[in-house]
């Protein structure tokens, strides 16, 4: 064997065994924690320790604002008929209804209930937008524009009151904006309210105007929506919060 | 020895044109070609919680079908965690008409999540955007613990929340709170993610 091939292939074993080496410390197989590989920074946010200085916590006496309405829809007008799904049924009731009892008077609505759900949990509605994890249940979109996505499932006749959007905003060019959308099935769509980060300081979260919107499951799918503003880690959504009262 | 060293540097070229087709054909053929033929076979799902005790009675699905050729199906299916699974009731879009609802058929299932989770399932049959999943309700009835039962109770989820059990599948987002799957972007394989 010549003095070149021998060289060859020793350069070749050399580059097989420095592989094998990195892999076996490197040890992708050992993650022993959701965390691992995660990013962390020294500072991670102020934890909203003092219940009822928030309008959406028990034993709030601040003024309440009532919602508006929603500023930027989270989406577009529909290219689409909005046709009720089959006309010639409508008044009639199917063998998974009743019919619906008179409306009582306004009940007495309980403390605040909570449903909690991390911002990495979410979903692009297309898979044209891509994201990455960051860390401590936070995620950030790297390519695309869908928004981020989560069935958002109440008990029938609670009273949805706030929407709390948890995020790290530390981009100048755009901001984190949450919705909760409820959708009918048949191309009807409203948004119930909205609320949008705020600064560019990192980690933060932002409160809702008050909704009152009494859930009706029969008749709409309930959805928390997310745009993350930009396409890379300077936006992260870390989590949603949704108050409501039973009746 | 000028005849062997061009025939060497011959044999050299053809090898790396032979390379270069292969890689071409490797990349294009199983990814594109293959997954296309069989990507209207994947299914989108939706893991749901239910209370304990409930009786599952009816699964309605809401879908935008303007297919003449095909219907999507709806199932709630369980999973016991050792490769067992049942499907436990199905619907299916018809027509071809846009936007529509179907109800199952009657049936009986008391949710048991000590033994078994519950998905939502999708089966679009083809992957564009003449079927999509708008929603689905499932309705479901709470024992009164006198041995009666209450109700109805709904889980009301858009379509738009669901997505496919491989990653291999794309799913694009038509309004509304609707999905449908995509396959288009399977053909241009080096331009993919």
């Amino acid at each position: 064997m010549s003095a070149k091939r021998v060289w060859i292939l020793v350069a070749s074993v050399m580059i097989l065994v420095g592989l094998t080496v990195v892999t076996v410390f490197a040890n992708p197989f050992s993650q022993t924690s959701s965390e691992d590989g995660a990013h962390y920074e020294e500072w991670i946010g102020t934890a909203d320790t003092v219940i009822g200085d928030d309008p959406d916590e028990d034993g709030y006496t601040g003024p309440v604002v009532s919602s508006p309405g929603v500023a930027v829809p989270s989406e577009g007008e529909s290219d689409l008929e909005t046709l009720p799904a089959e006309p010639a049924s409508e008044g009639e009731f199917r063998p998974d209804e009743l019919q619906p009892e008179a409306p009582e008077a306004e009940p007495q609505w309980s403390g605040f209930y909570y449903d909690f759900s991390a911002g990495a949990t979410m979903r692009p509605r297309a898979s044209l937008t891509n994201w990455e994890y960051w860390g401590g249940g936070c995620l950030y979109t790297t390519k695309g524009y869908d928004l981020l996505t989560l069935p958002l499932n109440l008990p029938e006749g609670v009273r949805i009151d706030y929407l709390r959007l948890y995020y790290y905003d530390s981009s100048t060019a755009g901001n984190l904006v949450a919705y909760i959308t409820i959708y009918d099935g048949g191309g009807g769509i409203a948004d119930l309210i909205s609320v949008v980060s705020s600064g560019s300081a990192g980690y933060g979260y932002v409160v809702s105007d008050y909704v009152g919107q009494v859930v009706d499951n029969s008749t709409y799918a309930y959805v928390l929506n997310v745009g993350t503003g930009v396409n890379n880690e300077t936006n992260r959504l870390c989590g949603l919060r949704v108050a409501y009262r039973l009746p | 020895m000028k005849k062997v060293l061009r025939s060497t540097c011959r044999l050299g070229w053809r090898i790396v044109l032979v390379g270069i087709l292969l890689a071409g054909l490797l990349n294009a053929v199983p990814i594109g070609t293959v997954s296309a033929a069989l990507i209207s076979y994947e299914i989108f799902s939706l893991q749901i919680h239910l209370p304990e005790g409930a009786r599952i009675e009816y699964l309605r699905l809401y879908f935008y079908d303007t297919n003449t050729s095909h219907n999507s199906i709806a199932w709630i299916t369980t999973y016991d965690g050792a490769g067992g699974y049942t499907d436990v009731v199905s619907t299916q879009s018809s027509g071809s008409s846009g936007y529509g609802q179907s109800v199952s058929a009657y049936f009986e299932h008391i949710v048991d999540n000590e033994t078994e989770t519950y998905v939502l399932n999708w089966l679009p049959s083809v992957s564009d955007a003449s079927m999509r999943l708008m929603g689905m309700r499932v309705a479901y009835k709470l024992p009164d613990g006198a041995g009666g039962w209450v109700g109805y109770y709904y889980l009301h989820v858009a379509g738009c929340t669901f997505t496919p059990r491989s990653s291999t599948m794309e799913w694009r987002y038509p309004l509304a709170g609707g999905v449908y799957a995509t396959s288009w972007d399977h053909f241009l394989p080096f331009l993919r993610k």
